[in-house]
């Protein structure tokens, strides 16, 4: 397939995205992948994803000097769709910048931890292991189980995955809703749930969209989508408790400017 | 080791202040430029910290400045012996908003000439200073 065609298909996808299921839109992997012996795609790989200025918010948002640089954000359709006293609460998060998880060295969450570092993905027929050079951290997805945990809740949940012909497809549950999405304030809660869908559509690259639904904080479910590339490098060391020295600096009570804007 | 030109290639796109925002602690209109002699270089996560001593109209002080974390430093060519004690070094970057001797460092310049980018520049950190310089040099 060439890299035209390939645009065509991911940009056809992107168009779609909002209005139709993702099984409308199935994105292929073409000669230049890697099989296993199951004929799956390979993942396995470093990967990081450049997604720029939507690391600290993920929606479209202008450049403020000392704040924020622009950028066109990683929601599809620019806007998350979300309940009038969440976007309340987007709000007091953002203005509460000492409060964030992330700070304390808590975990970055799902799918927040995707675009937050490079990551070593580790496939193998029953297991998919995406080891994170942020945080030092691990998460598996089972591809041997069908079912969620029962009455089980952590910082990324419990992660299940099948293939969809070349889609990985990943269903996120038992989150616990302390996570957020970006600096900018960006959340959901412990009602969520994610589906994640991997396509590695080239040797260098892997298309990625998740569909995220939270009854108790958006109004409907809304899809995020970025691209991973293929790195040539190897993951670090990088824990956080050792050296944090940023919190103590925080200005007691301070918050961040009011100015916020969003396009 | 990575050279710093190649490594400045794969790191352009790696995020350099993933843990916290510049803004929650750092003055982008607080500019600061600091000469002094190295006391410790601390290559801890989540982030690295180089500590000067800093002659001041009052007396020595002692200054931290943080960087990126010792991955993103790594991707830029540096080593954990990168400073040493002693070393007497021209530090720049964004003072803390709380007005404590902690700065955010952009780039550190050594008394050998040497110009590193000190990977802090991080998401709403301003532009500028902390652009790739146009011949990096690693030791």
């Amino acid at each position: 397939m060439s890299r035209f065609s390939i645009l065509i298909q991911v940009a056809a996808c992107a168009a779609a995205l909002n209005t139709l299921p993702s099984a409308f839109c199935q994105l292929k992997s073409d000669s230049s992948v890697p099989r296993t012996r199951e004929g799956k795609p390979d993942l396995s790989g470093m990967w990081n994803a450049p997604i720029g200025g939507a690391i600290y918010d993920i929606e479209p948002h202008v450049a403020v000097f000392g704040i924020q640089p622009s950028d066109k954000g990683i929601v599809v359709g620019g806007k998350i769709p979300y309940q009038p006293w969440a976007q309340e609460q987007v709000a007091k998060n953002l203005a509460h910048p000492a409060d964030d998880p992330e700070v304390h060295c808590m975990m970055p969450g799902v799918p927040h931890h995707l675009y937050i570092g490079p990551l070593l993905l580790v496939q193998t027929p029953k297991v998919i292991t995406f080891l994170h050079e942020y945080r030092h951290s691990y998460r598996v997805i089972y591809m041997d189980r069908r079912e969620h945990l029962e009455d089980y809740s952590a910082w990324e949940g419990d992660s299940i995955g099948h293939w969809d012909g070349d889609t990985l497809v990943v269903d996120v549950a038992n989150l616990n809703g302390k996570a957020r999405l970006d600096m900018a304030g960006n959340f959901y809660s412990d009602a969520a749930r994610i589906v994640e869908r991997y396509t590695r559509t080239n040797l260098n690259t892997i298309q990625y969209e998740a569909t995220i639904e939270d009854p108790k904080v958006y109004t409907r479910p809304w899809k995020m989508a970025f691209h991973f590339e293929l790195q040539h490098d190897m993951i670090y060391e990088e824990e956080c408790l050792e050296g944090e020295r940023d919190l103590q600096h925080y200005p007691a009570g301070a918050a961040l400017p009011d100015q916020h804007p969003r396009q | 080791m990575l050279s710093v030109a190649a490594a400045g290639c794969l790191l352009a796109v790696f995020p350099a202040l993933a843990h916290h925002s510049f803004a929650a602690e750092y003055d982008a209109n607080r500019p600061v430029t600091l000469n002094g002699v190295v006391k410790k270089f601390d290559w801890v996560n989540p982030h690295s910290w180089i500590i000067i001593d800093v002659q001041e109209a009052n007396g020595i002080a002692t200054w931290e400045c943080e960087t990126g974390a010792p991955s993103i430093l790594r991707r830029r060519g540096w080593k954990p012996s990168t400073l040493k004690p002693g070393d007497e070094v021209t530090v720049s970057g964004y003072g803390a908003k709380d007005g404590s001797h902690t700065m955010n460092a952009r780039v550190v310049k050594t008394a050998d000439g040497r110009q590193i980018l000190a990977g802090s520049a991080g998401p709403g950190a301003p532009p500028g200073e902390g652009a790739p310089p146009d011949k990096p040099e690693a030791k």
